[in-house]
């Protein structure tokens, strides 16, 4: 059954996050989830802030992922990812902790339709997809 | 000859100089294999952008090559300098290598005729450009072990900025090579304008005619990834100067160390003498005193 799985690796510039054969890959793409199986054809596409999900046997594991790419050729997948980070090390009251706080200060500090509270938003958005993949 | 407390009191100066610069090798050579880690698990990363670009360029997406950040000015006129120095001492030639290859650079693009920006990390670089009352466009201290992703990012977006915007027309980085882990040399490379066939020309039999399927479409992966491109560029300019830096402080500390070695050896034989000397001073006159008497 060994042939059914692919390769898979995760990469951030800091360090090399997963290095592994899946049976199953979804990955947060820019609009939506996408999905990978064994013989996907050769495939680029760009990455949002959300949770990747690998699934491997009966278990999946979690990560999350702000932005990237995904390359999957020959039984081949590669995430180069600008950040992510694995579920265990995600720790979601700290998460909540910094969530509310960007909250407040978007509320007080900025006007709105200013840069600022966009970049915040932004921001808030990343620590949102780490929730949630810290609930799981 | 020196007396002997001049000489115990110098060799007790010496072998605490020698402890300092024996402790220093080691924080040096510690960090140094920590940044060689990082640099080896950068490495896979930056590879793929290269890959993934070059198949890019290879599959014939004609857009791409109109992307800004290939755009080149006919005439430059003003080029900026980011160079990358340390914040510390100590570290043999390291600092004053890459200040004097960025300067020589600097100084060439001048009697051309341009005008030159210096961007200068590291407050070693900081203070000598004051010292030589060079103006700079800009300083900031180097992050060093500290560096993130992040750190990247932000002066890349900056750098960016200047050259989009057109404010600058070219872009180069002065930093310290790592070509093999013993050796080092100050370089310095075009960030922007991104030389349009760099990574083609790398290795052309690698180009693979796999048909890729593009999401959303190639054109945006590509104005996605030319960024992420120099970001990456960036940090691995960093780590390597991180990285050479602390190499030659170990090679420096080292050198101190040994040297300090020597220094002990004879001062300690001279201490000898200096002692025998006494002794035997003292003898000759116990013996000519005893002489007196009898």
């Amino acid at each position: 059954m060994m042939s059914r799985k692919i390769s898979c690796s995760i990469l951030t510039p800091e360090r090399s996050l997963f290095e592994g054969d899946v049976d199953f890959v979804i990955v947060q793409a820019h609009n939506g989830e996408m999905g990978f199986l064994i013989n996907h054809a050769p495939l680029i596409s760009e990455l949002g802030v959300g949770e990747i999900r690998l699934r491997e046997g009966k278990s999946t594991e979690y990560l999350v992922v702000e932005g990237g790419v995904v390359e999957i050729k020959d039984n081949r997948l590669i995430i180069l990812a600008e950040s992510a980070m694995k579920k265990s090390e995600l720790d979601p009251q700290e998460i909540e902790a910094k969530l509310k706080e960007l909250t407040e200060l978007k509320d007080k500090e900025y006007a709105k339709f200013s840069n600022e509270r966009y970049l915040i938003q932004l921001e808030q958005e990343k620590f949102k997809a780490r929730l949630k993949v810290a609930m799981k | 000859m020196a007396n002997q407390r001049d000489i115990r009191n110098r060799i007790k100066s010496i072998s605490n100089t020698k402890k300092i610069t024996s402790t220093m090798e080691m924080v040096s050579t510690a960090k140094m294999k920590k940044m060689q880690v990082r640099l080896e698990q950068s490495k896979p990363y930056e590879n793929k952008v290269n890959e993934i670009i070059t198949n890019l360029i290879s599959t014939g997406v004609s857009a791409t090559l109109m992307d800004p950040h290939f755009r080149e000015v006919s005439d430059p006129s003003r080029i900026l300098i980011l160079t990358i120095a340390g914040n510390r001492g100590l570290c043999g030639s390291f600092n004053t290598n890459i200040i004097e290859k960025s300067l020589n650079f600097k100084d060439k693009l001048v009697e051309e005729g341009k005008e030159v920006l210096n961007y200068v990390i590291g407050k070693k670089g900081i203070n000598f450009m004051n010292f030589i009352k060079e103006p700079m466009y800009k300083s900031a201290p180097n992050p060093e072990d500290k560096i993130t992703f992040d750190t990247a990012t932000k002066i890349g977006n900056e750098l960016r900025q200047l050259f989009i915007s057109g404010e600058v027309h070219e872009v180069y980085i002065a930093y310290t090579k790592v070509v093999s882990s013993s050796s080092q040399k100050p370089e310095i490379i075009r960030l922007l304008p991104i030389p349009p066939d760099e990574e083609v020309l790398k290795d052309p039999t690698s180009r693979s005619n796999v048909e890729y399927i593009f999401e959303p479409n190639p054109a945006r992966i590509f104005s996605y990834l030319l960024p992420l491109f120099i970001k990456v560029r960036i940090f691995t300019c960093f780590l390597e100067s991180a990285f050479s830096e602390q190499f030659s402080r170990r090679v420096a500390m080292k050198n101190a160390t040994d040297a300090s070695g020597e220094m002990i050896r004879e001062l300690t034989i001279s201490y000898n003498r200096a002692r025998q000397a006494k002794i035997t001073n003292e003898i000759a006159e116990i013996v000519g005193g005893a002489a007196a008497l009898e």
